[in-house]
């Protein structure tokens, strides 16, 4: 039993190296297929009135004068060493530029992933508690609201409402990190968590009002009531309980997605995250700085899945045995 | 008020089908009934009524269901809860799914005492007890155990632990072995047996094979399309059989002297299902006795016919004259072969 559940994990292992070896060799050659370059993109129009010399002294300088593989390769190999290369136009390591945008998407992404879950869930159980009837009709039309109206939209007119007629925009000062300024940074992400939340509670919502109506006709179900068990107990205890693990699976789903920043809410309110860097990064085809930040992404993405199998042997202790 | 249990005119329906189509039961304190038919019969679905667990499309569309006096039918769902587990329980067919494979099983056991307002450490107290005396080994370390750790004859022991830890006035076991091995079917059946005794529960066996329970009821009441056809002391049915659905049920057991390989037939055809509608005798299509009166209105045959084809009434008008010659109190008269008794008493006799 033991030996094969090693064997499962070193498989896993296998495949998020793997995994990420892909995604590597991917964004290195998408950059690189996309006309342009660094240089190109830094001068813009001056670079063509560039001597061949010049040019030829700045391809060696950012190091596109070497093939192809070479350069993947030592990027590659850099990044072992905890290198993640060097951003030029914002003078400083990617790195640097990660350990300071990072943290703020995670904090995004939790937040917003518990506005999820908080409407997401309730709602569902709500919805499934009398299939088809009047408050099934309601949270689904809810839902379906969430998912189809585009997030950008929300945050745009929240924004826009609130500055206009509360005369408050916490987001339009300079932004304060968590730890320096817990307050105004609460209050920086409030809007941001509930928009990209109330996006993600109608996937939520849709996934766990079918798991829970499917549970709530299971045999042992029938028994708990048979039993006298109350309601609030047999709604959580038994059918939450067992309804749980396909919402594990779409939550942890969303909240990767998350982690790669939510790109266009990120601009909207100001929040210097991971999205913005590479949004960055991709307008000045700063190579080091997409190729990079898009491998730290892939590989957080990597571990939340890992987080949710782990889940499941939380929740389930079928799971765990086999 | 001696019945327990009472069952009047119970009908039970998914939509516009109804599926048990007027049952009247009355079980006295300490009985132990057989309720046999075939599967689809509407068995499970009569009990559940009683456990009030029906779930939509079915709902009891009709009748009463009394227990100990007390109207069930009707009553709110807070009521309900405080009845089920308490003074009546049920064992279900299925042990593999009818435990929650997410909790452990002592905790389930203890639910069914929590859930009636036994204190936390004493339902754990009697939780271990029960688990012992329905035969599970180290309760102590078992009681943390999961059910896909148990096998199913283990499960169904720690359903029987939490069906009985209330000690219900009436258990209802609804087809308690059919999913188990044949050696393990003999332990529960004996195990629930003695529990029955010990606590003096009113118990009602449900199976579609009489052979299985015969030995442990006092009384056996046979089910067919929703109708009981067939309610008598356990001896007298063996005996002479009244119903000729209930005389095909015996014909299909196995003989008790043989090895056990060889059942002597099978009823040939199938129940009606809920969705068709029926004139006249649902065992018509594939009784033997069948005649033309039996298509229009059976609850007119006498109580028990000759068997002779030439005896049956040509036609439905000649037949309504007939039924006072035949009358309804005689329970059984030997016929030339065999005897017949139909499933509807006349009007009067009910
Ligand atoms: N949820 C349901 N919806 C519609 N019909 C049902 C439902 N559950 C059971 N039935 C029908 O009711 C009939 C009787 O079921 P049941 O009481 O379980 O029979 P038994 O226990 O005698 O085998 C079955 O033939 C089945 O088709
Ligand atoms: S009423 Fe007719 S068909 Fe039905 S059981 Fe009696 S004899 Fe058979
Ligand atoms: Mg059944």
């Amino acid at each position: 039993m033991r030996r094969f559940a090693r064997h499962s994990l070193t498989r896993r292992l296998v495949e998020a190296v793997l995994t990420l070896f892909g995604v590597a060799v991917l964004v290195f050659a998408m950059l690189r297929a996309i006309p342009g370059d660094q240089i190109t993109a830094t001068l813009g129009t001056e670079s063509a009135a560039l001597s061949p010399d010049q040019l030829a002294s700045l391809r060696d300088y950012y190091g596109l004068d070497k093939p192809l593989p070479v350069q993947f390769f030592s990027w590659l190999g850099d990044i072992f060493t905890g290198n993640l290369g060097y951003s030029q136009r914002a003078g400083e390591s990617v790195l640097a530029m990660t350990e300071s945008a990072l943290p703020i998407t995670i904090e995004l992404a939790i937040l917003a992933t518990i506005v999820g879950l908080v409407i997401g869930v309730p709602l569902a159980m709500l919805s499934a508690s009398r299939p088809n009837g009047a408050r099934d009709g309601v949270s689904q039309v809810i839902g379906l609201l969430a998912l189809s109206i585009p997030n950008f939209l929300i945050a745009a007119t929240l924004l826009t409402l609130i500055s206009k007629y509360a005369h408050y925009n916490p987001n339009a000062g300079e932004f304060q990190h968590l730890f320096a300024n817990p307050g105004v940074n609460l209050q920086q992400m409030m809007f941001p968590a509930l928009v990209l939340g109330f996006g993600l509670a109608a996937p939520i919502m849709r996934t766990a009002r079918t798991s829970l109506l499917e549970v709530s006709t299971a045999d042992f179900m029938r028994t708990a009531r048979g039993k006298g068990v109350a309601p609030m107990r047999l709604r959580v205890r038994h059918l939450l309980h067992n309804a749980l693990n396909p919402i594990i699976t779409m939550t942890g789903i969303q909240f990767g997605y998350l982690l790669g920043g939510a790109i266009v809410v990120e601009q909207i309110f100001s929040v210097p995250g991971i999205g913005q860097q590479v949004l960055v990064g991709m307008q000045q085809k700063d190579y080091a700085v997409v190729q990079s930040t898009v491998l730290v992404i892939a590989t957080l993405f990597v571990l939340v899945n890992l987080l949710t199998d782990f889940l499941y042997r939380v929740v389930d202790p079928r799971v765990r045995a086999s | 008020m001696s019945d327990l249990l009472e069952l009047e005119d119970l009908r039970v329906s998914a939509g516009p089908h109804e599926i048990v189509r007027g049952v009247d039961l009355a079980v006295p304190a300490g009985q132990t009934v057989a309720v046999v038919g075939e599967s689809g019969s509407g068995k499970s679905l009569t009990m559940l009524s009683v456990m009030g667990l029906l779930s939509p499309p079915l709902r009891v569309s009709g009748g009463h269901v009394r227990l100990a006096g007390w109207e069930l039918t009707g009553l709110h769902e807070r009521q309900l809860r405080e009845i089920r587990g308490n003074e009546v329980a049920m064992i279900y067919q299925d042990p593999m799914t009818s435990l929650n494979p997410l909790m452990r099983v002592g905790e389930q056991v203890m639910e069914a005492m929590t859930a009636h307002g036994v204190a936390k450490a004493q339902a754990r107290e009697r939780m271990l007890d029960l688990l012992a005396r329905v035969g599970i080994p180290d309760p102590r370390r078992t009681a943390r155990a999961y059910p896909h750790e148990f096998s199913g004859g283990m499960r169904q022991r720690v359903m029987i632990a939490s069906a009985l830890a209330m000690r219900p006035k009436l258990l209802i076991a609804d087809e308690p072995t059919t999913a188990l091995d044949v050696t393990i079917q003999q332990q529960i059946l004996a195990l629930v047996d003695e529990l029955r005794q010990e606590l003096g529960m009113t118990t009602i066996w449900v199976t579609h094979d009489l052979g299985v329970v015969a030995r442990l009821v006092d009384r056996v009441v046979v089910m067919y399309a929703g109708h009981v056809v067939e309610d008598a002391p356990v001896r007298q049915v063996f005996a002479a059989p009244q119903h000729p659905y209930t005389a095909s049920l015996l014909a299909s057991l196995p003989d008790p002297n043989s090895d056990g390989r060889g059942r002597l037939a099978t009823i040939p055809g199938r129940p009606p299902t809920s969705t068709q509608t029926i004139t006249g005798c649902p065992f018509r299509p594939r009784c033997a006795q069948a005649r033309d009166i039996c298509a229009v209105r059976p609850e007119l045959l006498p109580r028990t016919l000759p068997v002779s084809p030439t005896a049956a009434p040509a036609a439905a008008g000649g037949a309504v004259a007939e039924p006072a010659a035949g009358g309804g109190a005689a329970v059984a008269v030997e016929a030339a072969t065999t005897r017949v008794a139909c499933h509807v008493p006349p009007a009067e006799w009910r």
